[in-house]
């Protein structure tokens, strides 16, 4: 039988390597979250106006999803270091929620409205969900320790 | 020393005291300045990207430049209004730690990035004009502002040498 013990995880056992993969796991927070968040700015006419919605989309995919392998890669390896502990965590089980809806979102609905160049309430609307589905993930990654 | 004693004072203070004992004021605040490091931290991310002629070579770098200015600018005033409550409400604490000092030696030196940079890149017609140099302005402010947001990090994993026990057993997980 597998009997997975996280005391044996390097991440509990060297005094860098938890605090290396959270800044890792913040950066690349910071790359995809803030690339999406460009063209959520642009859908509401704000920010980088020179460019179409649909140029910017392009222009940032690539850095947006290597942020979200990044961002996900650490937190797998941050989950591995305590799994039972966050299992069982209300804001982590929200996070993950709105990350599965946060991904399907990114790539169906906002991708969509981003590249047909629409502009109007659809564009508006889809902006703001995007911006606040991403920032809820941000607050409940804090709240994962306050609770 | 008199820092230690303005550092003491500002903890004291009613405001910092109400961050520190209130349950929820706290975190909301962290996760302020954490969003605001994903929203600042992208555009530093793209303005750089774009001055190393990695990504949008379709729009002119003093464009993107001066079309994210005043977010980064918003960004920026939250960020550290943020970061200045929650080291307020644990000043004490914050003082003798090296990762905090570096952290804001690090700042400091983004201050005189900026200066150095701002004729000849941020604030030219042409900051493309030597790409040596724009990919040099593009290089520190990326590892500054990575460095910063690491050093921010371990902040919350440095022990005083001379801990009281009481504080050391609260939390199983630095935050």
């Amino acid at each position: 039988m597998l009997v997975y013990d996280p005391a044996t995880n390097p991440l509990n056992n060297n005094e860098w390597a938890f605090p290396l993969t959270e800044c890792i796991h913040i950066a690349a927070m910071a790359f995809s979250i803030g690339t999406i968040a460009l063209v959520d700015l642009r859908l509401l006419g704000l920010g980088l106006t020179k460019q179409t919605a649909a140029q910017l989309a392009r222009s940032t995919e690539i850095w947006t999803l290597a942020g979200l392998v990044g961002v996900i890669t650490s937190g797998l390896l941050i989950f591995s270091s305590d799994p039972v502990h966050y299992l069982h965590n209300g804001p982590f089980q929200f996070k993950m929620g709105m990350l599965l809806a946060g991904i399907v979102f990114h790539y169906t609905g906002h991708r969509q409205v981003a590249l047909s160049g629409r502009r109007g309430a659809r564009a508006w609307l889809i902006a703001c969900v995007s911006l606040l589905l991403w920032l809820s993930l941000v607050f409940a990654g804090i709240f994962i320790a306050f609770v | 020393m008199a820092i230690a004693q303005l550092f003491h004072w500002v903890q004291e203070t009613g405001w910092a005291t109400f961050i520190r004992e209130s349950g929820l004021t706290y975190p909301v605040i962290m996760s302020l300045h954490l969003s605001s490091i994903a929203m600042f931290g992208g555009m530093i991310l793209m303005t750089n990207l774009r001055l190393l002629g990695l990504a949008m070579t379709d729009t002119p770098a003093e464009e993107v430049i001066r079309q994210l200015r005043p977010w980064k600018a918003a960004g920026l005033a939250i960020m550290v209004t943020c970061g200045f409550l929650l080291a307020a409400s644990k000043a004490d604490t914050y003082y003798p730690n090296p990762w905090f000092r570096i952290k804001m030696a690090l700042l400091g030196l983004t201050i005189l990035h900026a200066i150095s940079f701002r004729k000849t890149v941020y604030r030219s017609s042409e900051p493309m004009r030597s790409r040596g140099r724009a990919r040099l302005a593009a290089g520190i402010s990326l590892i500054l502002w990575l460095g910063i947001l690491s050093m921010g990090r371990w902040i919350a994993y440095y022990e005083a040498p001379k801990a009281p026990m009481a504080d050391a057993g609260l939390q199983a997980r630095p935050r």
